[in-house]
């Protein structure tokens, strides 16, 4: 059965997530701190691990680091309110599979976790260890999700209706595309709607 | 050269100058008196009324200079304090000038000797010693003592010789006192005159320079003391907003945890009704979380219709009971704009309550709310018929730290800082007794031209 280490400082949040995996028929395990999350993880191994940014004794980023050290494939999902791309690259590059950005919808959350635990299964066993990341912060099994959203999508994507399509979050899917972009594996766009400033469109080649 | 020499003191200077020419008109009268007092003294053969002539004549001589003097160092303010040469030289001319127009319309004798020393005095005194720090007033009363001193020297018979006491009554004095054998008796009255008085003259001098100085500091004191309580202020205020901060934040978590579980509810509700409840749960926690969000961060945007605003405004204004009456007018066919609501509502709130403070004391108050169009912007205008400020007080209003009424007079300088961080401007108008009108412009802030 599926397992979940949720590691929060909040009591609150923590029995929010726990309820949210419930309903999906998920197994959960707590840890207040951590410290006490990476005890958790050592002796439950569990499939997927949520994360807070801000916590006291060894904080969402350090306990990010030190659970990849203890396994590179494990999912591992920040919760924060901190929208920035630049705290999301610290954590991409940390280690951190996503996030789930509060407020935490259950809908959302659910979907999300289901990608993670589907990505987790096909690469299980797949790929050596050492090869499930190509670069530092990109996961080869995410950039394969991303990468065949996009395939699927003839007129082109919006990063927002990446963002749906994958159910992955909205500064994990820039990440990706941008690295994508760099690549020269996807062409960019820019789309002059009706309003404001114009959007990005990205195509696969 | 223009800029060495303020024209407004020069012209000053030269108009006290030669108020001593009007002044001489004046004096003939108790100048003719002097001659009587020394017709007494020969006729009586009294040398001591021949002391009490002169003693009088130095007064009227010291009286009818001292507007020369004193128009001259005038018009030497004017003149920039590193140019001592050109100091001297238009406070010299003007005096020598002055001094030759009174003797030609006298058709009198040119006497230097007094004229000389009473010039080369003051000039030391002001132009070396009180170093710019001397007010008007103060020069008035250090030149009369370097006149009512130095006029002694007139009626030194030893003086003669060198310039001294060559006017008509100088000589006649000193004459009347040769045919009384009281040359001596001169001699040591004029030094036993001039001594103390030029010694007088220049302790006043030292004392007002002190004095000044001290002001001087007391001032740059205050001013510094001033200056490091509104940087105490300022760090208090950034305390305060920390502090708010951090509790507004601690807001979010109970309601990620009121959404969380909501959302939990809206997706196993049993049926539409607890559905629906659900729905309106999640709009209003969501609602909520934008006002957070609001308070949070300065750029926090949302587009808003000025009706809205201004109904969330009126929310806010206390019911107490005001005796004011409040009229509110939001013109036809008002824009969307993109606000912060929170801070905005909460700025208009401030003047509004400035308003009705105003208003207080006052049978007939009135505080009138406008709203109209303006290049695509809103302006909002609040106007009182209270209290009103004068010229000085608005001047300080932006201040922080000024307040009218002791509190922590941190209102206007947050009023000031949300508009502008919306693009914005304010204008205050206020006249004493008369009422306030405040006006705030807000741009539709969407910033680019698209509609």
């Amino acid at each position: 059965m599926t397992k979940i280490l949720i590691i929060d400082d909040e009591e609150d949040i923590r029995y929010t997530l726990k309820e949210i995996c419930s309903l999906s028929g998920w197994n959960t395990c707590e840890a207040v701190n951590g410290n006490m999350g990476l005890k958790l993880f050592k002796k439950e191994r569990p499939d997927l691990v949520l994360v807070d940014y801000h916590m006291p004794e060894l904080d969402g980023l350090a306990t990010v680091k030190a659970l990849r050290k203890l396994s590179t494939e494990v999912p591992i999902i920040v919760l924060t309110v901190d929208e920035r791309q630049q705290v999301a690259d610290t954590f991409l590059d940390a280690g951190a599979s996503d996030f789930a950005l509060k407020p935490i919808k259950a809908p959302d959350l659910i979907s999300r976790l289901k990608v993670h635990l589907s990505i987790l299964k096909s690469t299980q066993g797949q790929v050596e260890d050492d090869d499930v990341y190509t670069v530092k912060g990109i996961s080869k099994a995410t950039l394969k999700l991303v990468v065949d959203y996009l395939k699927t999508c003839s007129n082109g994507a919006s990063i927002e209706e990446i963002t749906d399509g994958v159910c992955l979050a909205y500064p994990t899917v820039h990440r990706y595309l941008m690295y994508l972009v760099d690549r020269g594996d996807i062409l960019v766009q820019a789309d002059y709607g009706k309003v404001g400033r114009p959007k990005n469109r990205y195509y696969n080649k | 050269m223009t800029t060495l020499v303020d024209r407004d003191k020069l012209i000053q200077g030269i108009l006290i100058a030669g108020f001593a020419i009007l002044l001489q008109r004046f004096l003939e009268q108790p100048y003719w008196q002097v001659l009587t007092k020394l017709d007494e003294s020969i006729t009586r053969g009294d040398s001591g009324r021949l002391i009490i002539a002169a003693s009088f004549m130095v007064g009227l001589n010291a009286l009818r200079a001292l507007p020369v003097y004193v128009g001259a160092f005038r018009a030497v303010e004017g003149v920039d304090s590193k140019q001592k040469p050109m100091a001297i030289l238009v406070a010299g001319s003007i005096i020598s000038l002055t001094f030759t127009l009174l003797y030609l319309l006298e058709q009198g004798q040119w006497e230097w000797g007094v004229p000389l020393a009473v010039f080369l005095g003051a000039s030391g005194l002001f132009l070396l010693w009180g170093r710019g720090v001397l007010k008007f007033w103060h020069k008035v009363i250090i030149i009369g003592q370097l006149l009512l001193g130095s006029y002694w020297l007139a009626i030194a018979p030893v003086l003669t010789p060198v310039g001294f006491g060559a006017g008509e009554l100088s000589t006649g004095i000193k004459l009347a006192g040769q045919f009384l054998n009281a040359e001596s008796t001169l001699n040591f009255v004029s030094v036993a005159f001039f001594l103390p008085l030029i010694t007088i003259a220049i302790v006043t001098t030292g004392l007002i320079d002190n004095y000044q100085k001290i002001i001087q500091q007391i001032n740059e004191r205050k001013k510094r003391e001033n200056q490091m309580q509104r940087v105490q202020l300022a760090a208090a205020e950034a305390r305060v907003l920390q502090e708010m901060h951090a509790l507004v934040h601690d807001l979010k978590t109970p309601l990620t945890t009121i959404r969380g579980l909501n959302s939990l509810i809206e997706m196993t509700a049993a049926n539409d009704k607890q559905a629906e409840y659900a729905g309106r749960i999640e709009i209003a926690a969501e609602n909520m979380n934008g006002m957070i969000s609001e308070i949070l961060y300065e750029d926090v945007r949302e587009p808003i219709t000025i009706h809205s605003l201004i109904n969330y405004v009126r929310a806010q204004i206390i019911p107490e009971e005001l005796e004011q009456r409040f009229h509110f007018d939001v013109g036809q066919d008002m824009p969307k704009i993109s606000v912060n609501k929170v801070r905005l509502a909460r700025a208009l709130v401030n003047v509004i309550d400035n308003a009705v403070r105003a208003t207080r004391q006052n049978v007939a108050g009135r505080v009138d709310i406008l709203a109209v169009r303006n290049n695509g912007g809103v302006e909002f205008s609040i106007k009182d018929n209270g209290d009103g400020m004068s010229e000085k007080e608005l001047d300080m209003i932006w201040q922080p730290g000024y307040s009218s009424r002791n509190s922590s007079g941190l209102g206007l300088t947050f009023v000031r800082k949300v508009v502008e961080n919306h693009g914005g401007s304010i204008e205050i108008d206020s006249q004493p007794d008369k009422g306030t009108v405040v006006r705030i412009t807000i741009p539709d802030g969407r910033g680019d031209g698209h509609d």
